[in-house]
């Protein structure tokens, strides 16, 4: 066969892939009820915490909306759930960067709130470069 | 060559490559989906992990086959090899389905160009077997009892059915490590099983980080918490991998055993 086909794939796993559904259908998009953490990394940097850095912290009014809207949702939501949804997490892996080999990457770690945190102060950080 | 992080994504493309994989696929559906399961962010987390742990399987047995192919090694071992690239990416499909079902995969940021951790060695013979300890006596095998410690935990009948047909590849799957070390017993000299005993305690260390930590979630559903899980792995790594390599000749260094707990000392 010579012609060109037009290929389209079924995705069958991405973020936000859930369904009670066969594997075959198509990935509903992402829902739009969650901050995505690439927002927050576009707000302005703002000193929120007690300031043992000597930050200034600054009031709500003069914050961008976003980073309002994620501090309210970390305080109402469970830790494990909201973590989940926003941050984006990293294969485990060696020191060299490499996946960690087999099948035995099965224990439950919860990912807290402050290591979300963290997460987000890198995205910013990386964002003022 | 690192490619940079990027999202984690699984895509099938169907016609005469879906329907050739199809029978060794099939059993998927026969699952028992309807299954009500309940919320576990946790396990989200463990089986979306467990797809990309499976897709990275099947990229090393892909290497290691080219690898075995240079060594001259036996032909039905090497085919064994490449075929379980295959079994290997049923099980990415299978988890990503469980994922699914659990109520979705979670943001996962994978870097596919270091997929496989390369060799150092240059000749061949030594180079296909870093690979393969790597991977079978190491990956493979701690893989086998830690997964069958979750199915007799898992408290579902989904999970339970897909660990189980796990569990049965994946022990083949750490069967090719010994018999490809036992095929290439008489041309590897005291130097390469140094070697290899520092490539295996290298691989084994590398789960340090995981032993030990606090905040674990409940077992169940394919996830093991602190308790079930750090002892398993410690048995694991002492019977499954340290002891059989060890009669080959291959020693594990006593630092990397004692960095997971696994030191005969404390045995």
């Amino acid at each position: 066969m010579t012609h060109k086909r037009k290929i389209l794939t079924v995705l069958i796993l991405s973020a936000g892939c859930g369904t009670t559904a066969t594997s075959r259908s198509v990935a509903p998009a992402p829902s739009d009820a969650r901050l995505p953490v690439t927002e927050v990394a576009a707000a302005q940097p703002v000193a929120v915490a007690a300031p043992p850095t000597g930050q200034v912290i600054v009031a709500d009014d003069a914050q961008p909306k976003a980073r309002l809207q994620l501090r309210s949702e970390l305080y109402q939501a469970g830790t494990s759930e909201r973590a989940l949804g926003q941050a984006s997490l990293r294969a485990l892996c060696d020191d060299h960067g490499y996946p960690l080999v087999g099948n035995v990457a099965t224990k439950g770690m919860r990912y807290d709130v402050s290591a979300y945190c963290s997460d987000v102060r890198l995205q910013l950080a990386k964002s003022d470069t | 060559m690192s490619a940079g992080l990027v999202p984690f994504e699984l895509s099938t493309i169907g016609g005469p490559w879906g329907r050739r994989l199809a029978p060794r696929r099939a059993w998927i559906d026969e699952l028992p989906w309807d299954e009500a399961l309940p919320s576990s962010p946790e396990a989200r987390q463990v089986w979306t992990a467990t797809a990309f742990s499976e897709y990275a399987s099947a990229a090393a047995f892909a290497e290691i086959a080219a690898a075995m192919l240079a060594t001259g090694a036996p032909i039905d071992l090497v085919a064994a090899a490449g075929d379980f690239v295959v079994d290997e990416l049923v099980h990415t499909e299978l988890a990503a389905r469980v994922a699914a079902a659990l109520g979705g995969a979670v943001a996962l940021e994978v870097d596919l160009g270091k997929l496989v951790r390369p060799p150092v060695a240059v000749d061949p013979l030594l180079a296909a077997a870093e690979l393969v300890v790597r991977t079978s006596c190491v990956g493979e095998a701690l893989t086998v009892p830690i997964l069958k410690l979750s199915r007799r935990l898992a408290g579902s009948r989904l999970v339970d059915a897909a660990l189980a047909a796990v569990v049965a590849d994946e022990a083949s799957h750490a069967q090719l490590g010994w018999w490809f070390l036992d095929w290439a017993d008489d041309r590897l000299d005291d130097d390469a099983r140094a070697h290899l005993g520092r490539v295996a305690g290298g691989a084994v260390r590398a789960f340090a980080p995981l032993l030990g930590a606090a905040g674990c979630g409940r077992s169940g559903l394919g996830v093991l918490d602190c308790a079930a899980y750090d002892p398993a792995f410690v048995d694991a790594a002492r019977r499954s991998v340290a002891a059989p390599l060890a009669a080959r000749g291959i020693v594990i260094p006593a630092a990397d055993l004692a960095a997971v707990g696994a030191d005969p000392a404390r045995e």
